[in-house]
């Protein structure tokens, strides 16, 4: 009996072993012969780009409604904006709109393109603009950008809309820019917009719903699109994108030409597969960064600040935690180099804390801090500083870079602590100040303005235990705000500058959040069906498949042939 | 009488037991469902604090005391509402359920049927032989596969039949070109996609029954009544069967009978990985977006499911043996 086993055992080894042959054999033997459905329509169909970002949860469900939480990703390949605001740099392309003007800083003028139709082939004017943002005005719940907290009317004038604001505001010119506008002959008798379900979508957009299967939905081309001569992608195709592995399988096999996933070693993993067509290109979107509690102790002493941003070495963190796929992040709140024209030149290094151990050492000591025999730094009342650093569960990169920041500050004596909360939790926590220090992204906002009045306006500092979701860090310092009043007043980019410049110099001397690295916007596409992506040689989009970006790309690619 | 009147008032208890347990442990959980929906869209990049506002607005969330969200609740479930998902906003919990029940149903409800009986004769048969060669090297093997852990044998086959020799299709429930019609292309597509994820509850599920039927059979031919069987000439064929078998049988029955229930809950990790459309994958997605209404209601059914059938279970082994019955009456 004994015996038999191991015969036993051995033969099923082997099978499992025979079986893996057979097919690594068959596989390599019969490259082109894919006889996956998501290759045979590839194969079939070269004038379709299929794309790999909606998720569909598991599948998808018929929505085209732009004020819906969960819309599909087509929607916005659909509805357009006033102006294409290019978040990498700030560029901003007329679209729905032709032009724009600021009379005084309280008012802005906005000329609306003639001749665009929308796709049920009612002329698009003036008057659905405005309806767009009263309509807002009338429904809060889909005020996701808070205009009316700034507007106190939009009105219509001939081909223009007239912004009128109760303070100025100028920086609200790019949430204005990017609201999507809708057609009022439809709209204006939906009176419970968020819960209506659109699946025939009336836009002025490049692409129209052609079919819909709860796997999969394909957008086609609108023949009266406006610019329909620069569209040149027939069909675009959404198939549900499952989970991260298998949809890293769907990508590197050939079966999407565009995705957004986090892969690790895409050079290995895609590139490598194609390497003529498969690219990949990872521009900065925000900023990684550590937020510290300002309204505890030591946080709320600069000198410790600085000495932890030298302590911290963000390089290693670029590295090893983000595979090198960003670049570190500057300690100005801008996206390099996108943001470049903003930076003050002032700044040593672009504004970036380089490791340097010895100085962190050196600005503690000089701050009056000591440490004890077991080589542990004391705070100020002899206690030996020790404090956690919360990241939500899963979000392994950022996981790991806090590890790092972990080993970083054990060398200067400090003990810190990782947990990972749930994100609910992590949110609450952060939204109520219950925390020591954190995980905190910001900025890769369109104007700097918005990320620095967000992470810096003393009126979003609440006292701790009471719930603020900007300014969590709760800085406070009332130069800022004064430059953060001139800057809203500022219609010229050149006044704007200098306010922002200051602003830089006290974020990077006074550290309300130590920046670590440039969060990556992921983006794999092949070159094999169409050219003329975004790239870092030509920024003229975020390469996303999300968001407004498509309607960049999508009139910027053309057929390979 | 007596017995299915005690059993049926048991299983009332624990409906309403697990219906109020189904209230209170999601609402144990942190945070909020804007929060969750903030948590998917930051995964992407930096969004506007006021979006979350919005989204709060949007979504309705519960007011009122926990009390009256209690009553509430029971009496939306006695009216069959089950509210309307967050993660599907605006669409009705109900109807995204029953869009995905099918595809569980018939998919892991037939291999789980086919894996059982296949299981359990191949154990009536190792059980018979035992210690030959058929016996000895599929104990071993199937120890080895009921060892797998599911996502491991998922991504295995994913990776060697779909990627690499692109034998099958790598993730989904039918071709996304086909709408769902039942007519054959569509019903190929379907069979076609269900190739690997039937294969992978197949071989990760047939070593429970096979082993556990073995090992109950092979107590069985230690009784008496076995022996006498043997004694009395009868056929092998007919002990094995009819007096070893039907045996071995019962508690076989029982966890059968659960493991039926458990299908509607699908099976979590093969659909999470294949990106089955089932019910499996509905549930980890309604977890990851703390979609309270389809959680509830998931996980409502389920619960209810696996009461009805170990309810079921408990009538079959009364009727097939009377000691239970007995037992119960004294």
């Amino acid at each position: 009996m004994k015996r038999y086993q191991v015969v036993g055992s051995v033969i099923a080894t082997l099978g499992f072993a025979g079986l893996a042959t057979v097919i690594t054999t068959f596989g390599a033997a019969n490259p082109g012969q894919k006889i996956s459905d998501g290759a045979r329509v590839a194969s079939n169909l070269n004038s379709t780009l299929v794309v790999g970002v909606d998720n569909g949860s598991p599948t998808f469900t018929d929505n085209f409604n732009p004020y819906a939480p969960s819309n599909r990703t087509g929607t916005s390949y659909i509805y357009e904006p006033l102006f294409f605001v290019n978040n990498l740099n700030g560029k901003v392309t007329p679209w729905l709109a032709t032009s724009y003007a600021w009379q005084g800083n309280k008012k802005l003028v906005v000329t609306i393109r003639k001749g665009v139709k929308w796709n049920d082939g009612q002329p698009f004017s003036a008057k659905d603009v405005a309806f767009t943002f009263n309509y807002l005005r009338k429904n809060p719940s889909l005020d996701s950008q808070g205009l009316w907290q700034v507007l106190s009317r939009v009105t219509v004038n001939g081909n223009k809309v007239e912004f009128t604001f109760k303070s100025s505001n100028v920086p609200t010119f790019y949430a204005i820019a990017s609201t999507l506008i809708v057609p009022e002959h439809v709209w204006a008798s939906i009176s419970n917009p968020a819960t209506k379900v659109i699946t025939d979508p009336i836009g002025t957009g490049p692409y129209i719903v052609g079919n819909f299967t709860p796997e999969q939905y394909t957008l086609k081309k609108n023949p009266t699109y406006w610019q329909a001569n620069k569209v040149k992608v027939n069909n675009v195709e959404f198939p549900v994108l499952g989970n991260n592995q298998t949809a890293a399988l769907k990508l590197s096999s050939g079966q999407w030409d565009w995705a957004t996933l986090f892969i690790p070693n895409v050079q290995k993993t895609y590139v490598a597969q194609d390497p003529a067509n498969n690219k990949y290109w990872f521009p900065g979107g925000g900023i990684a960064s550590l937020a510290l509690n300002l309204k505890k102790v030591p946080f709320n002493n600069i000198a410790f600040r600085q000495a932890l941003a030298y302590a911290i070495n963000k390089q290693q963190i670029a590295q090893q935690a983000e595979d090198g796929y960003v670049s570190v992040g500057s300690q100005a709140g801008l996206i390099l180099p996108g943001q470049k024209q903003w930076l003050n030149p002032a700044l040593p290094n672009h504004g970036i804390y380089l490791y340097n151990l010895a100085k962190a050492k050196q600005i503690l000591s000089k701050a009056g801090y000591k440490t004890n025999s077991q080589g542990k730094l004391l705070d100020k009342s002899g206690k030996p500083i020790s404090f956690t650093i919360q990241v939500p569960a899963g979000w392994s990169d950022t996981i790991q870079t806090m590890q790092i920041i972990q080993s970083d500050l054990s060398k200067l004596g400090i003990d810190v602590q990782v947990t990972t909360p749930q994100y609910a939790s992590y949110s609450q926590n952060m939204n109520t100040g219950q925390f020591e220090a954190s995980l905190m992204f910001y900025g890769g906002t369109a104007s700097p303005y918005t990320s620095y009045n967000t992470l810096l306006n003393s009126e979003y500092a609440t006292p701790i235990g009471q719930n603020t979701t900007t300014n969590q860090e709760r800085f406070s310092n009332s130069r800022v705000d004064q430059l953060l009043n001139n800057w809203r007043q500022a219609t010229s980019q050149v006044a704007q500058r200098k306010d922002a410049y200051q602003i830089e110099a006290v974020m990077y001397n006074q550290i309300p959040v130590i920046s670590l690295d440039q969060a990556a916007t992921w983006s794999e596409y092949s070159t094999k069906k169409f050219i003329g992506w975004p790239s870092a040689s030509n920024p003229y989009a975020s390469p996303s498949p999300w968001g407004q970006s498509p309607l960049m790309i999508l009139t910027h690619l053309v057929p390979r042939s | 009488m007596r017995f299915i009147l005690r059993k049926f008032g048991f299983l009332v208890l624990t409906v309403w037991v697990a219906i109020t347990l189904n209230f209170i442990i999601p609402r144990l959980m942190p945070g909020n469902p804007a929060e969750a929906m903030m948590a998917k869209y930051a995964q992407q990049g930096p969004v506007p604090p006021q979006q979350e506002r919005a989204l709060e607005l949007m979504l309705g969330l519960p007011t009122g005391s926990l009390w009256q969200q209690y009553w509430g609740y029971i009496n939306n479930i006695i009216h069959g509402n089950f509210g309307v998902s967050y993660s599907f906003f605006p669409e009705s919990v109900l109807s995204v359920i029953l869009q995905a029940m099918p595809w569980t149903l018939i998919l892991v409800g037939i291999v789980t049927i086919l894996q059982f009986i296949v299981g359990t004769l191949l154990g009536v048969y190792a059980a018979w032989h035992r210690g030959k060669k058929f016996d000895s090297s599929a104990t071993v093997l199937f120890s080895f596969t009921s060892a797998f852990p599911y996502f491991w044998i998922a991504l295995a086959l994913i990776y060697l039949l779909a990627f690499i020799a692109h034998w099958f299709p790598i993730s989904g429930g039918y071709s996304g070109s086909l709408s769902p019609a039942f007519n054959l292309p569509f019903i190929e597509s379907v069979v076609y996609h269900s190739i690997l994820p039937a294969i992978t509850i197949f071989i990760t599920g047939i070593g429970g029954s096979l082993l556990g039927m073995r090992n109950n059979m092979i107590n069985t031919l230690g009784e008496d009544y076995i022996f006498l069987a043997r004694a009395e000439g009868l056929k092998s064929k007919t002990v094995a069967i009819r007096y070893a078998a039907r045996n071995a049988m019962l508690p076989i029955v029982t966890n059968f009978a659960m493991s039926l229930g458990l299908v509607v809950g699908g099976s979590l990790l093969m659909e999470t990985v294949f990106a089955y459309p089932g019910m499996g994958y509905l549930m980890s997605t309604a977890i990851s977006n703390q979609d309270y209404p389809l959680l509830q209601t998931l996980f409502l059914f389920i619960t209810i499911s696996v009461l009805l059938a170990n309810f079921a279970a408990d009538m079959v082994s009364g009727i097939l043996d009377p000691r239970v019955r007995k037992g119960a009456a004294r």
